[in-house]
């Protein structure tokens, strides 16, 4: 025990950071119950899909795509589906799945296809999710 | 007097090097006990798939707990309840600290991070890290000499003694409740059988950690605090809440939700195994 406690003394720098930890549990557990109960309309997932600019590759070309969540609910396994169809009327398909998607997050993905994406028109979309 | 800053009992710088070198200690113990934890992947998922309320409820129980383990371990020895109090917030702070530096680095967290997703991981993973930071004093600093002298009277009484086995079930629960094996083995398991089966084990095992195979730190055959046998005093109400805590972890993370009444406690027994070894070997560790 040091003289100071002895005194009630307490560090400046334990009662900074005592400080600081106070700070930061009050702020993250109003946070979290403000999310929980401060929200009166249906929680939701949102999924928007923003594509990139396409790459061309030794294989095919790639088409990196955003996938952000707008909603306040996470999503697990998210699958997408993007859709090419080509001039020439064939269509060339892909599909992933996003393992988690959280609330207001954002996922990068990568769609591959043997031909140019920029030859026709890709449709993307997503198909469905599971909540966690 | 006989802490490390009362040997040198020159005032407040004496007093602020003690503090700071607990600190760095207790950096230490939040990583050591936390980058398990850190480095699961249940874990950063269930970060953001957890109920908020149930994330804030965790994070308010944090506190007392981290309280009691600093009034027990301590990052330099406490004369009072306002210090613990001091030190169980110094302790979620450098356990939030860890667990921001280590997401980060690895790549967990990054720029696309919403703030959801942010407060939700760290929240979770600050409340293992603090234990640890909060534990790193008595494991990672003074010598046995000094921990003997600095033994607080309380961590010999009853409730202390059922502070602690609750402090060890917890970490130990924290450990496994998220992982998809907990789910698994209950599944695999099936029957109620193996469930008292697990019960039964796990009353052996707590009983004999904590009277009979004379690990370190373990108690007299005769309880001082006790008229009754050893087994019904303490072995009994600790495993009772053991399972309480693992249940309570459980229900946190969601795991029992939508499962029957036999499925949940079949799930508490199977994480009350692991608990139990953590309620038995906390005296060990603390």
């Amino acid at each position: 025990m040091s003289e100071e406690r002895e005194r009630g003394k307490t560090p400046w720098l334990e009662l900074a950071i005592g400080g600081i930890g106070a700070l930061l549990l009050t702020l993250m557990a109003g946070y979290l119950l403000l999310d929980a109960f401060g929200k009166g309309e249906e929680r939701s997932v949102e999924i928007v899909l923003e594509r990139g600019e396409s790459v061309a590759q030794t294989d095919g070309w790639r088409v990196p795509v955003r996938v952000r969540n707008l909603g306040d609910r996470p999503a697990k396994a998210v699958g997408l589906r993007a859709e090419l169809e080509l001039a020439d009327g064939e269509i060339e398909e892909g599909a992933l799945v996003v393992d988690f998607l959280p609330p207001r997050g954002t996922v990068e993905a990568v769609f591959q296809f043997e031909r140019n994406p920029d030859g026709g028109e890709l449709r993307l979309r997503a198909v469905g999710y599971v909540e966690p | 007097m006989k802490g490390v800053a009362a040997r040198s009992g020159s005032g407040r710088p004496v007093a602020d090097r003690a503090f700071g070198k607990g600190v760095a200690r207790a950096l230490a113990g939040a990583v050591l006990f936390g980058l398990p934890l850190l480095m699961t992947m249940e874990m950063w998922t269930l970060g953001f798939t957890m109920r908020s309320e149930r994330l804030a409820l965790m994070l308010l129980l944090a506190a007392p707990l981290l309280m009691g383990l600093a009034y027990y371990g301590g990052f330099r020895r406490n004369v009072g309840l306002g210090d613990s109090i001091i030190d169980g917030f110094v302790a979620f702070a450098l356990g939030t600290v860890a667990a921001i530096l280590v997401l980060f680095s690895f790549g967990v967290l990054g720029r696309q991070s919403s703030i959801e997703q942010i407060v939700g991981v760290v929240a979770l993973q600050s409340v293992p890290a603090a234990m640890g930071a909060a534990l790193a004093s008595s494991q990672l600093g003074r010598g046995q000499e000094e921990r003997d002298d600095e033994e607080p009277e309380w961590g010999e009484s009853y409730a202390g003694e059922l502070f602690l086995m609750v402090a060890g079930a917890l970490f130990f629960a924290f450990n496994m409740a998220p992982t998809e094996e907990i789910v698994r083995i209950t599944l695999e398991q099936g029957h109620v059988a193996y469930a008292i089966g697990l019960m039964l084990a796990s009353l052996l095992l707590l009983h004999a950690f904590v009277y009979a195979l004379d690990f370190k730190g373990q108690h007299e055959q005769a309880h001082e605090h006790a008229r009754l046998p050893p087994f019904v005093s303490l072995t009994l109400p600790g495993y009772a809440l053991v399972l309480l805590t693992s249940l309570l972890v459980l229900w946190l993370f969601g795991r029992v939700d939508g499962l029957g009444p036999a499925e949940a406690l079949h799930m508490t027994a199977v994480l009350g195994l692991p608990g139990a070894l953590g309620a038995a070997t906390a005296r060990l560790v603390l």
